[in-house]
C-alpha cells in the first residue's frame, strides 16, 4: 500500500476583482473551488482541462507559491499552512516545479552552472561538494558536463527543458509539478523528455503532478488522470479508464474532441458539448457543466453534484453517473 | 511565405519556381501580387490576436476586404454577417460589432477564417490554425474548415506539427525536415506505410500508448544547423539506417508508387 504524499482537502482559491473607485462590486474568480484528491508516493497524476479551469492555480497552491482562500493541503500527513521557518524551508526543498516555456524560466544572463548552483547555495550546501552535485545532475538529465558553461540561448528547446528538470530535482525533492513541460517542444523532442521523466521517476523515486491539455501525452505518462472544469474536479481515475471509458459527460466531450491518432478514425461519431467554456466569474449554479451538457435535467441546474466512487480509485461528480451510458 | 511572396527582406528565393493555375507567381509585379493575395490565396496564422487590429470592430475588418471588390458598405456589412454565420459565430449581428479583445480565441480564429474566405480564394494557407486553442475548440474549428473546403471547393495547405490534426483533415501529407521535403504521399500511406527513416521514427514517437505498454521511441540528436547544412543528407547524423554515401551525396526525391515520393538513398520495397 502506497502512502499518500499529497492530500488536497476541499481546497478553495478565489481571486478578488474590484471595480470602481470606491471598490464596490467585489467579485471573485473562483479559480479552484472545493477540490479534493490525493497523490500517492511514486505515482504520476495527470491533470487535464481547458485553459482557465484552474489546473495551474491548484498546482501553485500545492507548492505554497500562493496561499489558499479556504482549507488546506497535507504533505506527508502534515498541514502546510502554518509551517515555521525550518519546516517551510524543508517543504520547499521537497517540492519543485518545471514550467512550460524553458526559455523564459531560465535566467538568460546566467550559465547553466550558475543556474543550478543557486538552489544549492540557498540551501547551504558545502562549497566543495557543489561542483560534484552539478556534474552528477547534468548526467542524470543526459546532458554532457560541457553544458555547464553554456548560456540558455546556446541551448535548444529540449536542452533547456533538461536544464529546468535538472534544477527542479537537484535538491532531491519528493514531489515535482510538471506544468505542460512538453507543449513547446517538437514531437521527437517531446518523446525524449517524456522518457527522461519516466526514467528519473524510477531512479529518484519521484512523485509527479503532470499538467497538460494534450490527452495522448497524459495517457502515456500518468497512472491516474484528474479532469478539471471551471475550478472543479469533475472526474479522477486510472488513466486507461479515463482515456477509454470516461464516465463524466465533460471528460467524454474532451476525449471525443481530441484529434484521432490515425486517419482511419477520422469519420468516427463524436460527442460534442454545447457552446464554449463558460465564465469562471459567474459560473452556473448547480453543476458547472449544466449549460453545456446535453443530458442536463432540472436537478443539474439546482444542486451541485458530489464526488461518487463508482469503482476502485475512480470518482465522478455527476448526478446521473449511474444512468448515463456514454461509451456506446 | 514564399508562395504568397511575403518573405522577410533578408529572405530571397534563390532558385526554382512557383506556379499558381499555370501562372508564374515569382514573375508577378508587386501590384499584381497585391491583387493575387487574398483574392486567389488566403492565409490564416497561428495567433489570431496578432492578425487582428485591436481598435477596430471585427466586422469592419472583415468588410475591408469585401470593399476592395467595389461593393457598398451596407452590402459589405450584410455579407459579413452571412460570413460569420458560415463559420458558426453565434449572434453574428452583434458579434460583428465586437472588438477582438471581447472574443474568445476560438471566435477570433473564426473571424480570421471568415475574412479569408470572404473573397472566395481558391487556396487557403492555414499556418498552425488550431495550435493556440483547446482541444474542444480545435475540434470545432477543424469541422468548420472541413465544411468550408467542401462547400466552397477550397484547396487547403495546412501547416502543423500536430499529427492528430493531420489525421483529421489531410488528404495528402508532405513531411519536411531541415528545409527539405523528405516524403510526400497519401495520408493513409504516410501513417501506415511511411518510407523515409525520419517519417518512420516520427510515427513511433507519437504518444499512442500508455507507459505500461512500453516506452516511446525517440530520435537521438538534433536538427542540424542550417547556416552550415551538411553536404549530404540532412538527416544523416540522426539516421539509424544511414549508409556510406549519405554523408557526401544529397538524396533526391524519388517515386515509390503513384503519388508516394521519398527523399532517401535507400531502396524501399
Amino acid at each position: 500500500m502506497q502512502n499518500n504524499i499529497i492530500e488536497v482537502q476541499n481546497l478553495k482559491k478565489y481571486f478578488k476583482i474590484e471595480k470602481g473607485i470606491i471598490k464596490k462590486n467585489i467579485k471573485y474568480i473562483k479559480a479552484v473551488d472545493g477540490v479534493s484528491f490525493v497523490i500517492k508516493e511514486k505515482e504520476t497524476v495527470g491533470l487535464v482541462g481547458e485553459s482557465g479551469c484552474g489546473k495551474t492555480t491548484l498546482a501553485r497552491v500545492i507548492l505554497k507559491l500562493i496561499e489558499p482562500t479556504e482549507n488546506t493541503v497535507l504533505f506527508q500527513g502534515k498541514d502546510i499552512t502554518n509551517l515555521k521557518k525550518e519546516d517551510l524551508k524543508n517543504y520547499k526543498k521537497n517540492v519543485n516545479i518545471v514550467f512550460q516555456d524553458p526559455a523564459s524560466s531560465l535566467n538568460p544572463r546566467k550559465t547553466v552552472r550558475q543556474i543550478l548552483k543557486r538552489s544549492l547555495e540557498v540551501n547551504e550546501y558545502q562549497k566543495d561538494s557543489m561542483e560534484n552535485t552539478i556534474i552528477q545532475i547534468l548526467q542524470k538529465v543526459e546532458l554532457g558536463t560541457d553544458f555547464a558553461d553554456r548560456f540558455p540561448h546556446h541551448l535548444s528547446g529540449g536542452e533547456q527543458q533538461r536544464v529546468s528538470i535538472a534544477r527542479a530535482i537537484i535538491l532531491k525533492p519528493k514531489f515535482v509539478v510538471l506544468d505542460e513541460p512538453t507543449s513547446a517542444l517538437d514531437l521527437s523532442i517531446q518523446a525524449q523528455i517524456l522518457n527522461l521523466l519516466l526514467n528519473l521517476q524510477e531512479k529518484e523515486n519521484l512523485t509527479y503532478l503532470f499538467i497538460t491539455h494534450d490527452l495522448d501525452v497524459v495517457r502515456y505518462i500518468s497512472d491516474r488522470i484528474g479532469v478539471m472544469y471551471l475550478g472543479k474536479l469533475v472526474e479522477i481515475g486510472p488513466s486507461e479508464e479515463i482515456y477509454f471509458r470516461p464516465k463524466h459527460p465533460y471528460t467524454f466531450g474532451l476525449m471525443s474532441s481530441s484529434p484521432v491518432t490515425t486517419p482511419r478514425e477520422r469519420n468516427k461519431k463524436r460527442f460534442e458539448l454545447i457552446g464554449e467554456i463558460e465564465s469562471i466569474i459567474n459560473p452556473p449554479k448547480g453543476c458547472r457543466l449544466s449549460g453545456r451538457c446535453p443530458f442536463a435535467k432540472d436537478i443539474c441546474l439546482l444542486k451541485e453534484p458530489k464526488m461518487i466512487e463508482i469503482a476502485k480509485d475512480h470518482l465522478v461528480a455527476c448526478h446521473f453517473v449511474n444512468e448515463l451510458n456514454l461509451n456506446k | 511565405m514564399s508562395l504568397i511572396r511575403l518573405l522577410a527582406e533578408n529572405g530571397t528565393i534563390t532558385n526554382g519556381s512557383i506556379h499558381f493555375e499555370g501562372k508564374d507567381v515569382l514573375g508577378l509585379s508587386n501590384k499584381e501580387m497585391f491583387k493575387f493575395r487574398g483574392k486567389d490565396i488566403g492565409m490564416i496564422f497561428q495567433n489570431p490576436l496578432d492578425s487582428l487590429n485591436p481598435v477596430m470592430m471585427v466586422g469592419e475588418q472583415v468588410s475591408e476586404s469585401l470593399i476592395l471588390d467595389k461593393i457598398s458598405k451596407e452590402e459589405a456589412w450584410k455579407k459579413v454577417v452571412e460570413l460569420f454565420e458560415d463559420v458558426r459565430i453565434p449572434d453574428a449581428k452583434q458579434r460583428a460589432e465586437s472588438y477582438p479583445f471581447e472574443l474568445s480565441g476560438g471566435m477570433r480564429q473564426r473571424v480570421m477564417i471568415s475574412m479569408m474566405i470572404s473573397r472566395k480564394p481558391k487556396l487557403l494557407i492555414a499556418d498552425e490554425p488550431t495550435t493556440a486553442l483547446d482541444v474542444t475548440i480545435q475540434a470545432q474549428i477543424l469541422k468548420i474548415i472541413k465544411k468550408l473546403r467542401d462547400d466552397f471547393n477550397l484547396s487547403i495547405l495546412l501547416i502543423t506539427h500536430n499529427f492528430g490534426v493531420v489525421a483529421e483533415i489531410a488528404d495528402r501529407v508532405g513531411v519536411m525536415y531541415a528545409g527539405n521535403l523528405v516524403e510526400l504521399g497519401d495520408v493513409y500511406d504516410i501513417f501506415e506505410k511511411p518510407l523515409h527513416p525520419y517519417t518512420r521514427l516520427l510515427m513511433k514517437a507519437l504518444p499512442t500508448i500508455s507507459k505500461k505498454q512500453g516506452r516511446l521511441e525517440t530520435i537521438p540528436g538534433m536538427v542540424p544547423n542550417l547556416i552550415n547544412p551538411p553536404e549530404g543528407c540532412r538527416f544523416e547524423n540522426r539516421c539509424p539506417k544511414k549508409i556510406e554515401k549519405c554523408k557526401k551525396i544529397k538524396p533526391k526525391l524519388k517515386k515509390y508508387q503513384e503519388g508516394h515520393y521519398y527523399n532517401c538513398h535507400l531502396e524501399m520495397s
